[in-house]
């Protein structure tokens, strides 16, 4: 009788396990992919980054991570998440921190001037992207209990099942498969936006209030400190209203007491952005700007810190090497999809590529200022004649420009473009 | 706290654990406890009227008992008397005064009078009806002598407030439910598993079915006007299992969850839709509020013992009732008489059918005629559900005309089908689990328990299909984010 009691039991949790363990499992094939394509990387080798990006998408834009490695040997991550208020930035730190510590952060100081924990549910809806790969763990549980009064949104963020159960619908085979982006947390993008007209205010304007964005700056700047961790502020650039810049001008008032670094870039004329192109929209800097911000940033972290590796990191270069292959062939296929005239432009601006440019008699290039500029920063470019085109074509030229673009290291061909009205054809 | 919500998946199994630990004696009182802690869930206040009902009867019970053993028939009489007065009152005042009022004021305006009165703008509470109901049943079978009064005022109230049947019913009886209060139940794995199979069946018909037809009837009739009689003739038969799965979905996982606790509730429905007649239809649906009518109201009216026209007469009072206990509207009360003249009319033509049928030669006995007589009970049931259904009695005769002279089949075959809320996948779900549903219900039908034919499989077939089952409610039911959890419908009476 005893005996059928004890292996009933353990019949019950046998049970209980598979079924948990199926239902994570269908939890997991659910689940949007976006959090984990974005930052998984980082959550299953959080001691593989010598520096973590916090902040927004300012910094997810402006701030390259293989650019860094590359041309610095700086071993980063992003964890700028869309939107993300200082709150959230603040507990993403905390739960990182579960898992490794880093030697700098560079922590972003846009909406350090809000004043509230979160926003509006459109912006719930975007935290998911930064907070649905963060573990499971007690530190999870603080933030969300932290960050949100509401039941059913604690929920949806403890237990992401609750919103994505009926996800069967959408799903793909990215679902099945899902790929850890190559741009470690960064998102790169090549619109350009003429904001030559912008005004920036006097960099001693600034404000300081209490906000709950400057409450929660200065617990990260103080965990730092605890942690023995350096930590370097920045604003990056960008061209948004007066207050906003006033709150961001307004942490050098905190960087100074606590005595750390605050970079804001939008007055550092070393940067040298033109914001006639250097901007994809009012927020975010684009490739161009995004080479230029990673420049100095490299700069200023290998100058000041010491952030060499170790003799026994073999494992790790060979690991970062072919990161970086897949790193170049995503900004390979953004070239390739690129259906903007501008845009394609920016990319060509990349060291990576070398042009082979035909032009009708239109000019197109030359008829506009902002094409003229951005052909002036393509790397490296020939002209061609029409019948060179074409041979390269294979076919008649039916556009007002013609690109062939070549790997600029091995010479094969990367893409073929033909440009009519500044749309590819 | 509603079932199929996640307080309610928190606060089920706690209690179940604690009251298997706990010792016998103090059982009822935990149970008691977490009765009127999920009462209170919905409105705190309205636990008092629950613990005024329960006071007025147990105290009734008391008193007849008293008066009984003194020969006072007559004192016995004014508390029965009494007890369904006050506990009727306050049914009327929260549920029906400002019907009657309303009603009352149209009548006058026709001689320029109105009663002006202060309006009484209360919520409703909830179960209100179901455990008013349950609670004079035992006033009555005290009185009848069908049981004693129970000493013990707090499993007394356990009776009135036992937490799974309490706001949606079965309304249980007193003879069934009082004494197994007494009982001494011990976790027992055998009855608990298949407590837990009938909370999932419970679960896959509220969140599979439900609510997900819920989505297309509520568009349809909320904009009935816009629809061709086609959508609203697909609405509203979509309407009858939604209500079925509703109703029926909520009573399995409260018969499921008591009998997990040792509690063995009475079957509530038994495949109404498979009814051959509209009479065996109201045997098989709410088969514990349409029992009580019949024990309580229909046989002290002289049930069918005082001549058929006087059982008629009978019958058509028992559902303008049953009606009326739906809810204070014009459309429940003639929901009601509809189904208690279908059945009149079916008791009245029943001889000349059958007479009918041999001269014509059917068998009444084949597939055919029984599949006919189905149809035929669907349809009728089905009329009448549209006024069940529907907001006023303009709307329901807005929705018969547009069915009977709009009707527009194209309107569905061109894909309009697909934008009466649900798109293609979510419709083949919905149809899925109605064929799944139509399934389980022809096999008990045939006598065949389901349960029973699953649980002698092997190992391995019984765990693919219960977890199976588990997770395609929890990927496939209507529930999360983003969507209200649909009160079940019941709740509004």
């Amino acid at each position: 009788m005893k005996y059928k009691k004890v292996k009933r039991m353990a019949a019950v949790l046998c049970f209980f396990t598979v079924c948990t363990l199926t239902i994570h499992s269908v939890c997991r094939l659910l689940e949007r992919k976006e959090s984990r394509v974005e930052y998984s990387q980082f959550w299953e080798n959080p001691g593989d980054y010598d520096v973590w990006l916090l902040g927004t998408s300012h910094v997810r834009r402006s701030m390259q991570v293989m650019e860094l490695w590359k041309d610095y040997g700086i071993y980063s991550y992003s964890l700028a998440a869309a939107s993300s208020y200082i709150t959230q930035t603040y507990w993403t730190f905390m739960n990182a921190l579960d898992y490794g510590t880093p030697k700098v952060v560079v922590m972003d100081c846009y909406k350090t001037g809000n004043d509230a924990k979160i926003s509006s549910s459109s912006i719930v809806e975007r935290m998911h992207t930064g907070m649905d790969s963060i573990p499971f763990s007690r530190t999870k549980v603080q933030m969300v209990m932290d960050l949100f009064e509401s039941p059913a949104q604690r929920m949806e963020f403890l237990f992401n099942f609750y919103i994505y159960h009926n996800r069967w619908e959408e799903l793909g085979p990215e679902d099945f498969r899902p790929e850890s982006s190559p741009f470690k947390g960064c998102r790169i993008i090549s619109n350009v936006q003429d904001l030559s007209g912008y005004h920036l205010i006097d960099q001693a304007d600034r404000s300081c209030e209490d906000t709950v964005g400057f409450r929660y700056l200065r617990k990260i700047i103080e965990e730092c400190q605890k942690r023995d961790i350096s930590i370097v502020l920045t604003a990056v650039p960008c061209c948004l209203e007066d207050e906003i810049q006033r709150s961001m001008n307004g942490a050098a008032d905190m960087a100074q007491e606590y005595g750390v670094p605050f970079l804001n870039m939008s007055y550092d004329e070393d940067l040298d952005l033109d914001y006639q192109v250097d901007f994809s929209d009012k927020s975010h800097l684009n490739w161009l700007g995004a080479q230029k911000s990673t420049d100095y940033m490299g700069k200023y972290l290998t100058t000041h810190y010491d952030l060499s590796q170790p003799a026994a990191s073999q494992d790790r270069e060979s690991r970062w090497g072919r990161d970086y292959i897949r790193y170049q062939d995503a900004k390979r296929k953004l070239l390739q999809q690129e259906p903007r005239l501008d845009a394609y432009l920016v990319w060509l601006s990349d060291e990576a590529y070398t042009c082979d440019i035909y032009q009708t008699d239109s000019q197109i290039l030359q008829s506009d200022p902002i094409l003229a500029k951005l052909l002036g920063k393509v790397h490296s470019r020939h002209s061609i004649t029409r019948q060179e085109a074409r041979d390269m074509l294979g076919k008649k030229i039916t556009g007002d420009v013609v690109f062939c673009v070549k790997d600029a290291q091995h010479g094969y061909i990367v893409d073929k473009a033909v440009f009519k009205d500044r749309r590819r054809n | 706290m509603l079932f199929n919500s996640i307080h309610f998946l928190l606060f089920f199994p706690i209690v179940l654990c604690v009251y298997f630990i706990i010792p016998s004696r103090v059982k009822y009182i935990w149970l008691l406890a977490a009765s009127y802690y999920f009462y209170m869930c919905w409105n705190a206040k309205y636990a008092l009227l629950l613990l005024f009902s329960t006071g007025a009867t147990y105290l009734s019970g008391y008193l007849i008992e008293f008066f009984d053993k003194r020969s006072q028939e007559k004192y016995k009489k004014y508390c029965v008397a009494g007890c369904f007065t006050a506990n009727l009152m306050i049914l009327f005042l929260f549920k029906y005064f400002d019907f009657a009022v309303h009603n009352i004021n149209r009548l006058l305006a026709g001689f320029h009078f109105s009663l002006v009165t202060p309006s009484f703008d209360v919520i409703l509470p909830v179960g209100i009806s179901f455990y008013t109901f349950q609670a004079l049943s035992y006033t009555m079978d005290v009185y009848r002598k069908d049981i004693p009064a129970e000493k013990n005022f707090f499993k007394y109230a356990l009776f009135v407030s036992f937490f799974p049947q309490l706001v949606a019913g079965p309304i249980e009886r007193s003879k069934n439910l009082l004494s197994q209060i007494n009982q001494v139940h011990r976790f027992d794995f055998d009855r608990a598993r298949a407590g837990f199979l009938l909370m999932l069946w419970g679960y896959f018909q509220k969140l599979i079915l439900a609510d997900r037809i819920a989505v297309i009837v509520n568009q349809v009739y909320s904009q009935s006007f816009d629809y061709p009689g086609s959508c609203l003739a697909l609405a509203s038969i979509l309407f009858a299992i939604q209500i079925y799965c509703d109703f029926s979905g909520y009573s399995m996982i409260a018969i499921g969850a008591s009998k997990v606790m040792g509690f063995s509730l009475m079957e509530n429905f038994n495949c109404p839709y498979l009814a051959k007649s509209t009479a065996q239809f109201w045997k098989r649906w709410h088969i514990s509020l349409t029992s009580w009518f019949r024990d309580y109201l229909y046989i002290p009216l002289g049930g069918n013992r005082r001549g058929t026209p006087r059982r008629y007469v009978n019958i058509m009072i028992v559902f303008l009732i049953s009606g009326l206990w739906h809810g204070a509207a014009w459309t429940f009360i003639i929901w009601g008489a509809l189904n208690g003249f279908f059945q009149v009319i079916g008791s009245i033509t029943k001889k000349h059918r059958e007479s009918l049928y041999g001269k014509m030669g059917l068998h009444t006995d084949s597939v055919g005629h029984r599949c006919l007589q189905i149809l035929t009970t669907f349809l009728l049931v089905d009329f009448t559900w549209i006024f069940f259904r529907a907001e006023s009695m303009s709307q329901a005769f807005s929705v018969l005309k547009k069915i009977a002279f709009s009707f527009d089949p194209w309107y569905l075959a061109d894909g309009g089908l697909y934008t009466l809320g649900l798109n293609q996948k979510q419709f083949g779900v919905m149809i899925l689990g109605i064929i799944i549903l139509a399934a389980g219900d022809l096999l008990k039908n045939r006598g065949l328990c389901v349960s029973e034919i699953l649980l002698r499989q092997d190992l391995w077939f019984r765990w693919l299909l219960f977890i199976g089952s588990i997770v395609f409610i929890l990927v496939f039911g209507i529930w999360g984010a983003g969507y209200d959890a649909q009160a079940f419908v019941y709740f509004q009476f």
